[in-house]
């Protein structure tokens, strides 16, 4: 045979960039979404915050009550804020009241996508066949790090430029102004925060894999934000606050004209030595053979292996008790620093018509108004990603084909809809249970009714409930792959409306259009019988419509 | 008696993309039905149609009798299905993931199952996540046979399997058969269906191309014949007969594919000084590929009382 070889066709720069030219191009294409996604996010909370300082405190006399409300703080909203400094303008108020969230919200992001380049893709076996090809372990360990890092520039960068156009459309009093060299000064923070959030994971993947290397990671973020927002109230906290990671660029508010490079500096040489470290141990261990950490696991009997209900719920067990642990945690914290809120409300009669401005229509004369917001309202976040997970996970029976064996056995769509169904939902009660299990300890060991708040919590559960069900009624409907995203955005837009709607008076309808809107006040007693009403009707109405939609299409395959 | 399987112009489409077009199928009891096609010729689409998973365009599929959208259930009830490519739950071990299937049954024959697994040499102990390809497609074999099921469908059975294990599962199959079961099976693997089916279906961009019994199919095709004489002799007298083409000559030596009888190609052979005749009979693989660059349509009815001797 004299057959003729093609030469390679050269790889033009653009596709070795963002195509798919080559393992960095791939990488960057694949995050791209992604960042473009994070980055508009980030950029336009800010925006949102820009529009409420132009609404709410548009002249000299608010902008001071402000600044002293804002100094008068309990150790444990000032933590949790930040220290206030020059809230009287536009950047200061920005990067003090939106800027403490965006650091922990992203790294997430961060988290989930470090974790899974590498330790992911090679337990799915896809670095198996990428490692056929002439490029090095290291080579694509390098590759794959630098794309996030150029993606994770490129969310920050689009993030700064819209803090920066912020600043232009919305500044009312002098000082408003944001400059370029704050606003991308204010993000190359946000995005070592970001970054090294997901360096963690990126180093541990490779000894411990995917799943625990997120954990690891998950666990370090949200410990450390914590550590360092309580640590004013907790004195176990102080001692511990040199380790997080929040703590150690805290000077650092560009936004505020406040200027530290040094630890920021600093954390991300510790970003890059982590993600060094991920791809030196990539290049020398054993590809997708992660050691194994002593984590004990759940008895057999809650795998459930008897009927649909059963194995659902107990396929998403494991997540719900994690879920549930991590919001259990911050609920005991919460519940233990309420004495000091009360404190600080009876010494600052003020305080409370700055909260009346940033969280309306909270009654905050008794703890349980501390915990509505330190609880509640950020609980609705935690649970609508506790939803989020437990419906992808519940639709992955569709995605990724074991309903086509499991519809082999003698069971119609809709018994196992409904079994499966009820088991994703039921891990609202696990989750909410945990939490108003630690706040009923909390509130006992404050010496305040423990039974309120306990209560209260497990309104949670019908929240996570409702958006559980919305998930599997749009999975049921149209497509699985469609179900954890829904929830996730719902989640988002919902706390948003919720948080900025008022303030930015936006009309009736659209404030109603929040599901949080209706939940009334459940730790303090003031329950809304259409909002928890509305719960069960949404998580079983999206599993009866879920349902429907099964039996009427055909499985994915 | 009444087919097992009937397909009757069996249709589907996913917009514009092409599923199956009018497949028309029928597969008697006890009998083990190979389906040949390449890669996306709609070999899976037709077993999943068949299993309510997806249902039908157009046309219409029964099976043991009933139309598989009107109660899909009552089908399951009495199948074994194995997919082509299929995974399951990462963290139960085999012999949980076996229970759990065993249990949407309502149960199964735990000495049979046991059996199976021996015979699968499966260790049941590991999490389904740990398990090779091969040992994730003994789990799936024993789930598809552990209930004793009336019809084995199995999309690519032997995929993963060592050579070993393939014998014990055509050793499996071949019981199921002679207790008067039946099988559906596709497969790329086309001397294990050469050696396994009864018939066989060749699928090709979603239509069926030729289903006939295997050997019936071996001899309709083509054969490949080369002569070589002791001189020159003129090709003309061979491209004349009926079922000569492509003929080619080099040196002394002539080669031709025959379909039909060969007879009239040795007579006209004799004619001249043959020192040697090559004629090789097809194997199931060369008709298969020839049916490649032969679309035409041929169904054969199925023999009555097919099956039940392999």
């Amino acid at each position: 045979m004299a057959g003729e070889l093609s030469a390679p066709r050269a790889r033009d720069l653009a596709s070795r960039l963002i195509g798919l030219g080559g393992v960095f191009g791939k990488s960057l294409r694949d995050l791209r979404v992604a960042a473009l996604a994070i980055g508009l996010v980030a950029g336009l909370l800010m925006a949102v915050g820009g529009v409420l300082v132009a609404a709410q405190f548009p002249d000299a006399p608010s902008r001071i009550q402000l600044t002293l409300l804002s100094v008068s703080l309990p150790p444990v909203m000032a933590g949790l804020l930040g220290d206030p400094s020059h809230v009287d303008r536009l950047g200061g108020f920005l990067s003090w009241r939106i800027g403490a969230t965006i650091p922990v919200l992203f790294s997430i992001w961060s988290i989930i996508a470090l974790s899974g380049t590498l330790a992911g893709e090679a337990s799915r076996g896809t670095l198996e066949v990428v490692l056929a090809a002439p490029i090095s372990r290291r080579g694509l360990a390098f590759r794959k790090a630098a794309a996030f890092v150029v993606a994770l520039a490129l969310a920050m960068g689009i993030a700064a430029t819209l803090t920066w156009w912020t600043g232009v459309a919305f500044a009312k009093l002098p000082g408003d102004e944001i400059s370029p060299s704050q606003a991308f000064g204010q993000f190359a923070l946000y995005g070592v925060l970001i970054g090294v959030a997901g360096a963690v994971a990126f180093a541990l993947g490779a000894f411990v894999g995917r799943a625990t290397a997120a954990g690891i990671a998950g666990t370090v973020l949200f410990a450390g934000y914590l550590v360092d927002g309580f640590s004013g109230v907790v004195p176990l906290f102080e001692r511990l606050k040199p380790l997080s990671w929040f703590s150690l660029t805290k000077l650092h508010r560009p936004l505020a004209d406040s200027w530290d490079w040094p630890p920021v500096l600093i954390l991300g040489a510790r970003a890059l030595a982590l993600l060094a470290v991920g791809i030196v141990a990539f290049g020398l261990r054993d590809l997708a053979s992660p050691v194994r950490l002593p984590i004990p696991g759940l008895p057999a009997v809650t795998l459930g292996t008897r009927r649909p209900f059963s194995r659902s719920f107990g396929d998403r067990l494991p997540h719900a008790l994690a879920w549930g642990l991590g919001d259990a945690l911050i609920g005991i914290v919460f519940t233990l620093a309420s004495t000091s809120f009360m404190e600080a409300m009876r010494a600052i009669p003020a305080l409370g018509s700055m909260l009346a401005l940033l969280y309306p229509g909270v009654d905050y004369a008794t703890p349980g108004g501390f915990l509505q917001i330190g609880v509640f309202s950020s609980g609705t976040v935690l649970f609508g990603l506790s939803a989020a997970t437990a419906v992808s996970g519940w639709a992955s029976d569709e995605s990724a084909g074991r309903l086509d064996l499991v519809l082999a056995a003698p069971i119609s769509r809709v018994r196992w809809m409904i079994g499966s169904g009820l088991g994703a939902l039921a891990t609202s009660l696990v989750v909410a249970g945990l939490m108003a299990a630690a706040v009923w300890v909390g509130s006992v060991q404050v010496g305040g009714d423990p039974w309120q708040p306990a209560i209260g919590t497990l309104a949670l559960g019908l929240y996570m409930a409702a958006l559980t069900g919305v998930g599997i009624a749009v999975a049921g409907l149209w497509r699985p792959g469609l179900a954890g995203p829904t929830v996730i955005i719902l989640t988002i837009v919902f706390y948003l409306l919720e948080v900025f709607g008022a303030a930015l008076d936006l009309p009736t309808w659209v404030l109603d259009l929040s599901l949080n809107h209706h939940m009334g006040q459940p730790m303090t007693g003031g329950y809304d019988a259409f909002g928890l009403a509305a719960c069960v009707v949404l998580a079983l109405g999206g599993l009866v419509l879920g349902t429907w939609g099964l039996r009427r299409r055909d499985l994915r395959g | 008696m009444p087919a097992i399987i009937e397909t009757e112009r069996l249709t589907k489409s996913y917009g514009s993309h092409r599923g199956i077009v009018d497949v028309d199928l029928q597969i008697q009891q006890g009998e083990v039905f190979g389906f040949l096609g390449p890669n996306g010729a709609g070999k899976t689409t037709t077993i999943r149609v068949l299993l309510d998973h997806i249902r039908p365009s157009s046309g219409r599929a029964t099976v043991f009798g009933i139309e598989t959208t009107k109660d899909p259930v009552a089908i399951h009830r009495r199948i074994g299905y194995l997919p082509g490519e299929f995974t399951l739950y990462d963290r139960l071990t085999g012999r949980q993931t076996l229970e759990y299937f065993a249990n949407l049954r309502g149960g199964v024959d735990q000495a049979y199952q046991r059996s199976l697994v021996e015979r699968f040499d499966l260790d049941t102990s590991r999490r389904f996540k740990e398990y090779s390809k091969g040992n994730k497609q003994k789990v799936g074999l024993i789930i598809a046979l552990q209930h004793r099921p009336e019809l084995l469908i199995l999309d690519e059975p032997t995929s993963g399997l060592d050579p070993l294990v393939q014998q014990t599962f055509f050793a499996v199959l071949r019981e199921a058969v002679a207790e008067g079961r039946t099988a559906f099976l596709s497969s790329h693997v086309l001397s294990e269906v050469e050696k396994t089916c009864d018939r066989v279906a060749i699928i090709r961009d979603g239509r069926l191309t030729r289903v006939d019994r295997v050997e019936a199919l071996r001899d309709l095709a083509h054969h490949q014949v080369e002569l070589r004489f002791s001189g020159v002799v003129p090709t003309a007298v061979f491209e004349a007969i009926a079922g000569v083409s492509d003929v080619a000559s080099e040196d002394h030596v002539l080669r031709m594919r025959v379909s039909g009888p060969i007879t009239p190609v040795v007579r006209a052979a004799a004619q001249y000084e043959l020192l040697d005749f090559v004629s090789r009979e097809p194997s199931l693989e060369e008709t298969f590929l020839a049916e490649y660059s032969d679309a035409t349509a041929t169904v054969a009815a199925p023999t009555p009382g097919a099956g039940g001797g392999r």
